[in-house]
């Protein structure tokens, strides 16, 4: 029955439990995410919200129940797998990083860049580099829709509370369906502004 | 009176013709310094761009020279073939090392590492039959020493600088080259891999673990890596190592040897490849120059007072210069 209700779902969680020794942080929770939707999770202090998040994202390994992701299970896969498959979360606290300038902590987003693995860039170097200039002119692209473009080359550390939440956002819409969605949303394309919204509210749902 | 008037008669006697002596720049400060260079650029990817703290790279060292050395002394293996297989055994160890407690805090995978360096160096000092315990390594019973490929080489280079009019070369010349260009090429190698994608993540896992897996990188897999770079750096230093001694033993590798590659780092500036040089030959004329020191004093108290003297020389330095000599300030400030 699942996978029927899951037609429009990007995201399915189903009966999720965490404990931590005696206690039950989650407890069966299951809701779903439709595609360009932008949903809440909402509850007082110590309910368990960022909890469940981190078993969703991969962050804590769960102990029982499911998520389905795009049709695919990634119940306790290691995180980086899930952001791979395009799970894009941020933190509570602000995981701008610091000592890397701002332009850096918007290319390292880019997925597909073959370039991350040593051997490539000594085996592959043309591939990197060409990957590289896409990645570089889509990161620039995007700091210039949200106004960082003067910040471009200074250390992310060096930027306001606010500035550093967008980056972070920025950071992580960073790939190429988003940024497409983005510039049609900026109003190049057809507009369509509730595409790009979903994609960032989500990001910033936490 | 007499006596104690001329005993006081030179205030500070620094013999400053030694420390322009070519022994003394190539020996001393040279080949020490690059050797250092080459364990301390290890420790630069772990601690400056990757955010691992290694307390181990003495261990790492250790293993490297050792596996060297009884790969040649007691195998018979060809010292070319040995250098190699040590390279991997040390970086074999290093993953070792690292795949259990890569995943602990940082402050608890430097005890880790220090622990594992300090087995193998107490493994070297018991372990007579295979290392020769505190006598050392170096040659087997029918004399076939780790070293003999070298020392022909050696030789060799010294006649043909010695052809070249360079009367009485200063024997230590040779692997003084070798050495400073290893850490050159060393050094150009990691600046470049450091300007790649490979080098951007590493630097993310560096500033944040979780934001880098959130956006999708195998942090440990980056910090493995890292790891075993390191390691295989910290080998080839120990290779220079056995050839500048001429004899293997457990004491060129206590932690001291890290906390000193430590010192080059701050003092060349965290994140900085050319720093970790720049660090090791200021550090190595501190603790080679103070060695020239004539005082009418004992030797103990001459040893202690050369790192006293060494000391106050780096809390001056890091007075007027804290982020080191190529570091940047603004990374230390923002650092956390």
């Amino acid at each position: 029955m699942a996978t029927e209700a899951a037609a429009g779902a990007i995201l399915e969680v189903r009966d999720v439990v965490k404990r931590f020794g005696g206690i039950q942080a989650v407890d069966g929770a299951s809701f779903e995410v439709a595609d360009g939707s932008i949903t809440a999770l909402i509850g007082p202090n110590g309910a368990g919200k960022t909890t469940l998040f981190n078993v969703v994202t991969g962050f804590y390994p769960g102990d029982r129940g499911s998520v389905v992701l795009q049709g695919r299970q990634v119940f306790r896969q290691p995180p980086h797998r899930i952001a791979r498959l395009g799970m894009v979360r941020t933190f509570q606290i602000t995981k701008a990083l610091a000592r890397m300038p701002v332009i850096d902590n918007m290319t390292l987003a880019a997925p597909d860049q073959p370039g991350e693995r040593l051997r490539n860039v000594v085996l592959r170097p043309a591939a990197t580099r060409r990957r590289e200039r896409e990645v570089r002119e889509g990161a620039i692209e995007l700091l210039e829709m949200f106004d960082l473009t003067r910040v471009a080359d200074a250390y992310a550390g060096t930027l306001s509370g606010g500035q550093r939440k967008l980056l972070e956002l920025r950071a992580r819409a960073h790939d190429r369906a988003a940024a497409a969605d983005a510039r049609r949303a900026h109003g190049r394309d057809q507009p369509d502004p509730r595409h790009a919204a979903a994609r960032v509210h989500a990001a910033a749902a936490q | 009176m007499i006596e104690l008037v001329a005993a006081f008669q030179p205030p500070l006697a620094v013999d400053l013709g030694a420390l322009t002596d070519l022994n003394f720049l190539i020996g001393v400060v040279g080949v020490t310094a690059g050797i250092y260079t080459i364990f301390a650029l290890g420790l630069q990817l772990n601690v400056g761009y990757t955010g691992i703290v290694n307390f181990g790279q003495a261990g790492f060292m250790a293993v490297g020279a050792y596996a060297m050395g009884i790969l040649v002394v007691k195998t018979g293996l060809s010292f070319w073939v040995a250098m190699p297989l040590a390279i991997v055994i040390a970086v074999a160890f290093g993953l070792l090392v690292g795949l259990p407690s890569l995943r602990l805090r940082a402050d608890y995978l430097a005890i880790v590492t220090i622990a594992a360096a300090e087995i193998v160096r107490v493994l070297a000092q018991n372990a007579r039959d295979l290392t020769g315990g505190n006598q050392g390594l170096s040659c087997s019973p029918d004399f076939v020493c780790y070293d003999d490929a070298w020392r022909d080489i050696e030789d060799g280079a010294l006649d043909w600088v010695e052809g070249l009019g360079w009367a009485d070369p200063e024997p230590l010349f040779p692997l003084f080259v070798v050495v400073w260009v290893t850490a050159l090429v060393v050094m150009a190698l990691l600046y470049l891999a450091q300007r790649t994608p490979w080098g951007r993540v590493l630097r993310a896992v560096r500033e944040d673990e979780d934001a880098a897996r959130a956006l999708g990188k195998n942090s440990f897999a980056y910090k493995l890596q890292s790891l075993g770079i390191s390691a295989a750096l910290a080998a080839i230093a120990g290779f220079y190592l056995a050839l500048n001694v001429a004899s293997i033993s457990p004491k060129e590798f206590e932690p001291l040897f890290t906390f000193i590659g430590y010192g080059v780092l701050v003092l060349g500036g965290l994140a900085n490849y050319w720093g970790v040089a720049i660090g090791s030959l200021i550090m190595w004329t501190l603790i080679g120059g103070t060695r020239q020191i004539d005082l009418p004093i004992t030797d103990e108290q001459q040893a202690a007072l050369r790192f006293i003297i060494v000391g106050v020389a780096l809390i001056l330095l890091m007075a007027f210069r804290p982020q080191g000599m190529f570091g940047k300030r603004e990374e230390m400030v923002l650092g956390d």
